[in-house]
């Protein structure tokens, strides 16, 4: 039977593929990244600030009173406070 | 052929890790696997058409990271875990539209909610499939000056393994590695350009 558009099924297809590229981001060597870098003209520094500062936000919002708290501390902090409730 | 770089084992344990040690890890990544996060982002959102954007998701990874709602399995790098987690949120983006979608096929169904029947439940989401090709095509449209490129996305697609691309294509295993080290760096380079949140 012949293959047709009907059989399509682009969902899957997808999934597959972004796992698949997933795994070679995950993969990326630092050389892979510095040349990524040279190629995107900007630097890796850069580009992690503004991770960074998301990741910031995140756990401010995970701990309120202690936006500036790092994210270890406010981890521990809470798991404290879960202790003792 | 190689799976995972030195620097992707960074922050793996071998035993149970706590919230704390999850916060820890993220709080120590280095700025490359900053960017690795920011790039397997946007890479997860593809498909998502406009529903969530990149650090929508990046920051909801983290948030439910840090609050200990998931597991940090032993022997998975922080950024592989972070991306499961990210993966999982654009999953649940999915369903939530098919339920709404469902939602809407039944309100127009004279009330009978018996009426959506296993048939339906199971046939193909239009909307979904029409993401799903768009968010195909921009992966191919980002290696579209990359013909061998283009030839492993397809063999990926199809769920191959290496081997088998390399056969389909006649590709020898030196050429293989070689397109996926420029496949990567054109991944990572979309994670080091300016985006809007």
């Amino acid at each position: 039977m012949a293959y047709t558009v009907k059989n399509w099924e682009p969902q899957i297809e997808l999934t597959r593929l972004l796992a698949a590229l997933a795994e070679e981001i995950v993969a990326a060597t630092p050389e892979d990244l510095h040349l990524a870098s040279v190629l995107a003209n900007r630097s890796v520094a850069a580009a992690a600030k503004e991770v960074r500062e998301l990741i910031a936000t995140a756990s401010g919002d995970q701990d309120e009173p202690d936006l500036g708290l790092p994210l270890a501390e406010a981890a521990r902090r809470r798991e404290h406070c879960a202790r003792q409730h | 052929m190689e799976r995972f770089s030195e620097s992707s084992l960074r922050g793996i344990v071998t035993v149970d890790n706590t919230a704390v040690d999850i916060a820890r890890a993220i709080h120590s990544l280095s700025n490359s696997d900053l960017v690795r996060l920011k790039a397997l982002a946007l890479l997860w959102t593809r498909g998502l058409a406009s529903w969530l954007g990149w650090a929508d998701v990046l920051h909801e990874a983290i948030a439910r990271a840090l609050d200990g709602s998931r597991r940090w399995p032993p022997g998975v790098s922080i950024v592989a875990f972070l991306s499961g987690i990210m993966r999982s949120i654009c999953d649940d983006q999915w369903r939530r539209a098919r339920r709404e979608l469902e939602v809407l096929v039944r309100a127009d169904d004279l009330g009978e909610p018996g009426m959506l029947g296993e048939e339906a439940e199971f046939s193909p989401d239009p909307e979904r499939m029409l993401a799903a090709a768009q968010a195909l095509s921009a992966v191919n449209q980002m290696f579209a000056l990359d013909p061998s490129a283009l030839k492993v996305i397809a063999g990926l697609t199809d769920g191959l393994t290496a081997q088998e691309i390399q056969q389909r294509y006649g590709m020898s295993e030196r050429e293989y590695d070689t397109v996926r080290k420029r496949m990567r760096r054109a991944l990572l380079r979309a994670g080091l350009e300016w985006r809007t949140p």
